[in-house]
């Protein structure tokens, strides 16, 4: 196995180790609440939840506003309004 | 029975053959001929020592991938048989030879195709990575601590699960590149014959 291979997968391991932990931490820090790992945009009501907790103003977040402001969309048949 | 004999009634028997490759199995053992003389044989010995020329022919077709061989053997009992055989057989070969065809091209698509499932994967857990780096912006805009350590600590463990698969899917490519070289050295070895093989030739020689 070659050095830069080496570092490769020493980078990725290195990754998923700290990513495990500071997963942990943040878990431990919410409490034990399995919710702060879910985050919920409704784009028919325009609610954002991000680890269990509701933004109330949706401007201060970033791209995710966006998103939640997309609006419900319409996938019914199209009436035809000559129909009986 | 002298070289040029041998050659020459090797040449008539193996008349089936495109030009080149008679004139390349002739060349073949007028070498071998003129190595036993220069070891000590006179002509005759070292004739005699190739075997008879129907032998030597035999060997040569014997040699040759399935279709060709076919070919050939039919070519030298008579040129119109084998047109007759490939217009009146025509509704047979050619669509077996199509089927033949599809089938190995589809089982080489899908050696490729299981390559790409893993860099699929691979892609697709980073960029889960990516979206979990993006909401931690997201967590810091909001205030919320536990949901920004968490979706750093997500981020960073798929994306280093990313990396981890792609080394996987770089040495699936290598080794799946390898199976389908294989593949299809083995899909046309009916037809052609790789440069590496042992020749026909050879091996008759060395028998």
């Amino acid at each position: 196995m070659t050095s830069a291979k080496k570092i490769y997968l020493a980078v990725a391991g290195g990754l998923v180790a700290a990513g495990v932990v500071l997963a942990g931490i943040g878990f431990i820090a919410s409490g034990f609440d399995p919710a702060v790992f879910t985050t919920q945009i409704d784009t028919r009501d325009s609610t954002i939840v991000l680890g269990g907790v509701e933004v109330d103003e949706h401007e201060s977040v970033p791209f995710i506003s966006q998103l939640a402001n997309l609006g419900e969309i319409d996938t019914s048949n199209v009436a035809d309004p000559a129909a009986p | 029975m002298t070289r040029d004999e041998f050659l020459g009634r090797l040449g008539e028997l193996l008349a089936c053959l495109p030009a080149e490759q008679v004139e390349e199995t002739k060349a073949f053992y007028a070498e071998a001929i003129a190595d036993r003389m220069e070891d000590g044989m006179s002509e005759e010995e070292a004739v005699a020592a190739m075997g008879t020329p129907g032998e030597v022919a035999e060997a040569t077709l014997d040699d040759l991938p399935a279709v060709p061989r076919a070919i050939a053997k039919t070519r030298r009992r008579s040129t119109a048989l084998l047109w007759v055989l490939t217009i009146v057989g025509s509704p047979v070969w050619v669509p077996l030879l199509l089927a033949f065809a599809a089938v190995a091209v589809t089982v080489y698509v899908c050696i490729w195709v299981l390559a790409l499932c893993v860099w699929v994967i691979a892609a697709t857990l980073g960029a889960v990575g990516a979206a979990s780096l993006a909401l931690v912006a997201a967590g810091v805009a909001v205030g919320h601590v536990p949901y920004v350590i968490v979706m750093l600590g997500c981020g960073l463990a798929f994306i280093g699960v990313a990396l981890l698969v792609g080394a996987g899917a770089w040495e699936a490519s290598k080794r799946i590149a390898r199976l389908s070289a294989l593949w299809a050295g083995k899909a046309a070895s009916p037809f052609w014959k790789g440069k590496g093989e042992k020749g026909g030739a050879a091996a008759h020689l060395a028998a």
